[in-house]
């Protein structure tokens, strides 16, 4: 049995009434949709809300879902929606401007609007991009990311200094954006030239 | 001076400190790109995260084996890893599913009521026999649940210890004699007011504020702003509010409600464990120096903030509730047959024992106990027919509050080997010769002379053999705690008063304070449950049949069958607090700054 007939077993399992298999299939799905809020919304708190959201609406829409296409898309353009929905009513709560870059991030989220479809696999394109990066760059990432390394530890383990770490961090978060955007503009162009 | 990348990945990483944050800010709200390169920088952070937690899981879960670490990360490392890396989707399934039965829960509970109505209509002449078969037993039982709902209700769980300024309002609902609560809605309009816990628990409430008072070891806080301490005897203690339940874990913190429910927990000492009320029910355990937010408006996880504990009051420096005046026997003399009462504020005292027998303090006692050793210095041992008596001071009424405490040890059958009547331990009867004058209330003749009593459950039809009982006229309350074990044990029982009693006459009443609900017992320093109950309306001093205590024994009952030790006699007028009585039990060493 293959990934996609082992999901869609779970998705039959859960409208049966059966609550476990939605556990398996939230263990499937999260990181990945995590992933996705992250490039619309990157505030780790609401991150982890919207995620906890768009489960529940899933669970509570499965009838609605088409058995046999793609869960994970469909994750993604519930979770798309609740963005639009948090930044709206963020934006209006002025008691959640204590905090000044969770302000400014939801603000320039706002701004932002939407920047690409919410079908787009704007997290496996990121994969890809991550893939094609020089093999040091790769290494740093995977400290920092995988391993949750400070920049100070990072610092040590590479023999740099400390600006040295931030600095490449900083650089490649920036190649690894134009990389994304570069894909999305390349997809969304193949998406609308006639075959 | 612009800012250099560096600064954006120690910014968006949350590495700077406050100074440098804010210049920072104070940069990014004039510079536009820069607001575009702070968004893009943490877009990637935040989805490089999960990106690498997500190719974990599938490397997991595709091939059964780890992803690998870099060569020099040792496995060990790896492990703690990657279970950090799944934990997270442990808890976000977990806070999902939970919610999802809730939901469910929710939508099995309601039933319409045209449903019921007509549910109700088509079944009814089917039942109507059955109904009529079991009428008599369900009649009593709904009788018996109603008088225990009842009892429930009117059972004191709380004492208003401390006010300063205090105007409570007129949205409570809490039943109130005197400063004693029972069960509901505590409005402080304005003021500070100390609310002291059977369980020993302390809570500070800042006007305006609503407090529901649940049982001893739990309230619900509905809006305001209160500080909690909780002495170790209340560990457990919980504060619920719309939006946040809070357990102690032995500590002081505070809470604020705001009207639409979102709450905040500051952790003064100790330790909490917080969780949402609904939502992401995920517990969280917060130290010393934390404090969390459950926003309403949401239902993700508690969200950190910046704590606030310095805006919490810690006193109420209005009067503090005297110290009740005691009787105290230690036992710890060394020679001689005077035992003496080493308490104060009684006018009219000390009011010493006697180790001799005859004619004692007005009281005929045959035989009287040995000195032994006893819990804490000497103490005394009873065998059958030896007792104790000795003259109470005349401001002692029944219906006065009251504490009596000491120390026991009884042999495994010695307490209620006989009959079913329990030994009494101690016993406060009524004066000599005036027992038709005591207590009697209306249609309750059979009650002249009832007496406080103390001993051990020895009718298992009452209730659970061997645990503390205290008796009045007909009524009891029972624990749940056997004593029968050859050990030392601390025990005491608290009435809270009849003083202020408003209705002498009906019996029913759940304002009339009854042994049921304004009788408390502790055994070890721990409020003890409540096992069973019968109810006993205690009439106040408002009526002619009262009259004073006199005198007070040790170790008799019916037959003066007490056998065991008794150590620390403590009788004292008013209701000692529960942290009192929990020093008294665990820190010994406490008693005399306390007695």
């Amino acid at each position: 049995m293959d990934a996609n007939d082992e999901e869609d077993r779970l998705i039959r399992d859960v409208r049966d009434g059966q609550l476990e298999a939605y556990e398996a299939l939230i263990h499937r799905h999260a990181a990945r949709l995590k992933a996705f809020i992250s490039m619309r919304l990157p505030v780790p708190h609401l991150v982890d809300e919207i995620a906890h959201e768009s489960f529940v609406f899933a669970y509570r829409h499965l009838k609605d879902f088409e058995i046999g296409t793609d869960f994970g898309k469909w994750l993604r353009a519930i979770a798309h929606n609740l963005v639009r929905k948090e930044v709206l009513r963020y934006s209006r709560s002025g008691k959640n401007q204590e905090k000044y870059l969770e302000h400014c991030l939801v603000e320039r989220s706002s701004a932002a609007g939407d920047a690409w479809r919410p079908e787009s696999p704007v997290v496996a394109f990121l994969e890809e991009c991550v893939h094609s990066l020089p093999e040091a760059q790769r290494e740093l990432l995977g400290e920092r990311y995988r391993w949750s390394r400070s920049t100070r530890e990072l610092a040590q383990k590479t023999g740099r200094s400390e600006a040295w770490v931030r600095t490449n961090l900083c650089r490649i978060r920036s190649a690894l954006r134009a990389c994304v955007e570069g894909k999305l503009d390349s997809a969304e162009e193949a998406r609308s030239t006639p075959s | 001076m612009s800012i250099n990348p560096e600064q954006v990945d120690a910014y968006i990483s949350g590495e700077l400190r406050d100074e440098s944050a804010k210049f920072i800010e104070g940069s990014i709200r004039r510079d536009e790109a820069l607001q575009d390169e702070i968004f893009l920088q943490a877009q990637i952070d935040q989805a490089l995260r999960w990106m690498y937690i997500a190719e974990d899981e599938s490397s997991t879960s595709t091939d059964g084996e780890q992803a690998a670490p870099s060569a020099q990360l040792d496995e060990f490392v790896a492990g703690v890893m990657a279970s950090v890396g799944t934990g997270d989707e442990r808890t976000l399934a977990r806070s999902v599913l939970t919610e999802l039965l809730e939901e469910q829960a929710r939508k099995r509970r309601p039933t319409p009521w045209w449903d019921l109505a007509k549910a109700a209509a088509v079944a009814a002449v089917a039942v109507l026999a059955t109904v009529l078969a079991l009428n008599s037993i369900e009649v009593r039982d709904e009788v018996a649940d109603a008088k225990r709902e009842a009892v429930e209700e009117a059972r004191v769980l709380a004492r208003i210890t401390q006010e300063r300024n205090a105007v409570w309002g007129r949205a409570s609902t809490v039943k109130r004699d005197g400063e004693w609560l029972s069960s509901g809605l505590l409005h402080l309009q304005t003021g500070l007011a100390e609310v002291t816990f059977d369980n020993g628990a302390r809570a500070i409430l800042e006007g305006p504020c609503f407090l529901d008072i649940q049982t001893p070891q739990r309230a619900f806080l509905r809006r305001g702003r209160m500080t909690v301490e909780v002495p170790p005897p209340a560990v457990g203690f919980v504060v619920n509010t719309p939006s946040m339940n809070v357990v102690d874990l032995g500590t002081r913190f505070g809470m604020i409600v705001d009207p639409d429910g979102t709450s905040e927990v500051h952790v003064m000492e100790g330790l909490v464990e917080a969780t949402r009320s609904e939502g992401r029910a995920v517990p969280l355990q917060l130290r010393e120096g934390l404090a969390v937010r459950a926003d309403r408006r949401t239902r993700s996880r508690l969200m950190p903030i910046d704590y606030s504990g310095d805006i919490f009051a810690l006193r109420v420096g209005g009067k503090a509730t005297a110290p009740p005046a005691t009787m105290v026997y230690r036992f710890d003399e060394a020679v001689g047959p005077i035992l003496e009462d080493s308490g104060s504020g009684f006018d009219d005292g000390p009011f010493e024992l006697s180790l001799e027998s005859g004619n004692n303090q007005g009281a005929l006692v045959e035989a009287t106990p040995r000195r032994s050793t006893g819990r804490i210095g000497s103490g005394l041992v009873f065998r059958r027919g030896e007792s104790l008596s000795t003259a109470m001071p005349a401001s002692l009424n029944t219906y006065t509050g009251h504490t009596m405490a000491c120390w026991i040890k009884l042999s495994p059958n010695g307490a209620t080997d006989v009959d079913g009547v329990a030994p009494t331990i101690l016993r406060l009867a009524p004066k000599s010769g005036s027992g038709e004058a005591l207590l009697p209330s209306a249609g309750n003749a059979e009650l002249a002379g009832a007496s406080w009593k103390i001993s051990c459950n020895a009718d298992a039809g009452d209730g659970s053999l061997g645990a503390l009982r205290v008796d009045f006229g007909e009524g009891f309350v029972i624990g749940t705690t056997d004593l029968r074990d050859g050990r030392w044990h601390h025990i005491a029982s608290r009435f809270v008063g009849a003083e202020g009693l408003v209705d002498p006459g009906d019996a029913d009443s759940t304002a009339t304070p009854d042994v049921a609900t304004h009788v408390r017992l502790f055994v070890d320093g721990d409020l003890e449950a409540t096992g069973a109950f019968r109810r006993q309306a205690i009439v106040g001093p408002g009526d002619s049949k009262n009259g004073e205590i006199e005198p007070v024994f040790l170790g008799i009952g019916s037959d003066a069958r007490f056998e065991g030790s008794i150590d620390e006699v403590i009788i004292s007028r008013g209701a000692l607090s529960p942290m009192m009585i929990y020093q008294l039990a665990r820190e010994p060493e406490r008693r005399a700054a306390n007695f």
